[in-house]
């Protein structure tokens, strides 16, 4: 079937193909001669060869077949690039005219190709790809038949949109709130944990097993278990809050406590990673700094205050940087509790909800794009000040 | 004079025995903290699931009239497998472990069969932008999910190829191959380099000389990287969500059982699916718990 494509369509194909041509022709020639020379005249050749083929195959096909062909092609050059050199890595067989050290970094190369496509294919492409996609106006209805590479839709009409909705800026500041409670939350819960197992006592194996728990089993399972427990019918907390005279509630489609469990959910089910962290560290701080303090009266409260913490200040900060952006970023959690109702939205929620509820896969991407933003801007922000910290 | 002396001295005692009596005061009230915080951790970590067992046994009828049974009768005891059979057969449970079976020990080989190699060259071998390479893989790491949940939903819709499992475990594996080669890098650093170039100088290739010489020394990692792997396949649901949720022949684990969560199934059947999903993880883990441990900390595994 023939389609009409733009001047700026028709380059990008040819863009993207010569690219990915290119690298494809480097590699066979790089893993061949070993030689990055003849590597990079290979990709080049192969590049512009595969550009123009590439250019007329868009001219006369679909996207979808020019997915389906690049993944051929890439999938022959991966089996070419490992089978190929397999052939000439062998003792004794090896080109006189390249030094060692450049068959170590080809075989290097080599090793590490399979994982760097997969990740290229599935994140670093695809990360990119959700830019164009945030300025199109696409709907879930468009697909499968959709131009993956046109840009003469080009459009702000998602953003508009998704910063126009009511409750947009509220979700941000929500979001905001959520991430950092419930970071700050799971670190000291953490950290009450790593004091209160560091020394040995009977059954300290079975109870550090135990406090993994939440951390390791499927989250499905522990957001079930935590929606029955706190269930407005039968759930344990209101046969307790019952028994004291309270009020029967489902806590987690309530308004007023829904978001506070959220948070409660999130330091429980992650206070097991800050606790191995902290603990390990603990364990390593040597006993002589103890010792010392104790010989210049220092009870243990002061111990605890002025040794073991300062010592634990390097983990604190990975600590929350890590967790900061995975609470940041996380989708499963408080969509399977809550669903993002009764006051829980958040920003991962909200790009679901775009893609399947308002059908509109546009704006669901440019709301990914502005989480990436933030998320981004933060860790950006987080790094200057901890690297002044630091020095 | 004597007496002005005599009182610093007494002064300093009793100074000396409050400082000894706070010391013994503060242990005291730690001892003390320190068990209730231990009860309060055991409670809420374990007790829930314990009661996931306990409300999977018990019919839900029962379960409305005596919401607080802690144990079960003896007849709730010997009927226990009713609940189970209904899940496996009933809603067919049976193929949503297979299929998570499938996925999760498919993702595990590749994983391993990629990570391996490729964490040796990143500790052992030297080429240009090594350091990038490392970075890289940290970065990846980091990066939200939902956000390429969105283009790969589009891409994968386009091929067609949404609703299948090789289309996931591909996905799983851009998650877990960054996971496997941190973890597997940072202990094939701790290994001694001696015995590799040995085996070279003797004529392996590097090749053989990593499956002669290295994977034998890191069993103990290869296992923890395994089981982590294995545990994140297992416990996915983001991804199952937004590629599998209109194939229900594709359905994983997760999935079948967050399908389960309507208003018409018995919340009785709901936790049986609960704990058929969670029992394969937790008995890996207090197996395999000393490899575990140290290898959550070294990989700083994702969650």
């Amino acid at each position: 079937m023939l389609q009409q494509l733009s001047i700026v369509e028709l380059a990008i194909y040819a863009l993207v193909w010569a690219l990915a041509g290119g690298i494809a022709g480097f590699y066979l020639y790089y893993s061949l001669n070993r030689n990055p020379r003849s590597g990079a005249r290979g990709g080049v050749l192969v590049g512009v060869a595969i550009g123009i083929l590439g250019a007329l195959v868009g001219l006369l096909d679909s996207a979808e077949s020019l997915i389906n062909a690049m993944l051929i092609l890439w999938t022959a050059v991966l089996v070419a690039a490992i089978v190929l050199p397999q052939a000439k890595i062998g003792v004794g067989s090896h080109d006189r005219t390249v030094t060692m050290r450049q068959r170590i970094a080809d075989l290097a190369y080599g090793l590490l190709l399979p994982t760097f496509v997969i990740v290229m294919v599935i994140v670093i492409f695809p990360m990119l790809w959700n830019v164009v996609l945030a300025f199109r106006p696409i709907r879930l209805r468009d697909l499968p038949d959709l131009r993956l590479f046109s840009l003469e839709d080009f459009t702000l009409d998602n953003f508009n949109r998704v910063i126009n909705s009511r409750g947009f800026v509220d979700t941000l500041v929500r979001t905001f709130v959520y991430t950092i409670s419930g970071t700050v939350l799971a670190i000291l819960l953490g950290l009450i944990a790593a004091l209160v197992v560091k020394d040995k006592f009977p059954g300290r194996n079975l109870v550090r097993g135990f406090l993994l728990f939440p951390y390791i089993a499927p989250i499905i399972s522990v957001v079930l278990i935590w929606k029955l427990l706190f269930n407005a019918q039968y759930g344990l907390m209101n046969e307790l809050v019952d028994a004291l005279g309270g009020r029967r509630i489902d806590y987690l489609s309530t308004p007023a406590t829904a978001f506070t469990m959220v948070i409660l959910f999130q330091a429980w089910r992650y206070f097991p990673f800050a606790f191995l962290f902290i603990l390990a560290r603990i364990q390593a701080i040597p006993d002589d700094l103890y010792e010392a303090a104790k010989v210049d009266g220092a009870a243990p409260s002061q111990r605890l205050l002025h040794i073991t913490l300062p010592q634990l200040r390097a983990v604190f900060g990975t600590l929350f940087l890590l967790r900061f952006i995975w609470t940041f970023n996380k989708f499963d959690d408080v969509f399977l509790l809550t669903g993002g109702a009764a006051n829980t939205q958040l920003i991962t929620i909200e790009i679901y909800d775009q893609l399947f509820s308002a059908r509109n896969v546009g704006a669901a991407a440019a709301v990914a794009l502005i989480l990436a933003a933030f998320l981004f801007v933060v860790v950006g922000v987080y790094f200057r000040w901890f690297l002044v910290e630091e020095r | 004079m004597t007496t002005q002396t005599k009182n610093q001295t007494r002064g300093r005692t009793a100074a000396q025995e409050s400082r000894l009596s706070r010391e013994d005061v503060e242990l005291r009230v730690g001892r003390i903290l320190k068990w209730v915080f231990i009860i309060f951790f055991v409670i809420s970590t374990a007790f829930p699931f314990y009661w996931m067992l306990n409300l999977s046994i018990r019919p839900i009828g029962d379960v409305l009239q005596n919401p607080t049974r802690l144990i079960p009768t003896g007849q709730q005891l010997a009927n226990f497998w009713e609940s189970y059979r209904a899940v496996l057969v009933d809603f067919h449970f049976a193929t949503y472990i297979g299929n998570s079976l499938v996925v999760s020990l498919i993702t595990v080989s590749l994983t391993l069969l990629l990570a391996i190699p490729g964490a040796y060259a990143v500790t052992r071998l030297d080429f240009r932008h090594k350091s990038l390479m490392s970075w890289g893989i940290l970065l990846v790491y980091m990066f939200p999910a939902i956000v390429i949940g969105i283009p790969l939903f589009v891409i994968y819709s386009q091929l067609g190829i949404r609703g299948s499992l090789p289309g996931i475990i591909i996905v799983y594996m851009s998650g877990t191959l960054p996971v496997a080669l941190y973890m597997l890098r940072s202990y094939f650093q701790t290994l001694p380099a001696e015995l590799e170039e040995a085996a070279l100088i003797d004529g392996c290739s590097r090749l053989s000389t990593i499956w002669r010489v290295v994977l034998p020394l890191s069993v103990p990692a290869v296992a923890s990287v395994a089981l982590y792997t294995f545990m994140i396949a297992w416990n996915e649901i983001l991804f199952a969500i937004l590629f599998l949720t209109e194939t229900p022949t594709s359905w994983t684990l997760p999935l079948g059982l967050r399908q389960l969560d309507t208003q018409e199934v018995p919340r009785t059947y709901l936790m049986a699916g609960s704990v058929i999903i969670t029992i394969p993880v937790i008995v890996l883990f207090f197996f395999f718990e000393r490899f575990l441990t140290r290898g959550l900390t070294a990989g700083a595994v994702k969650g």
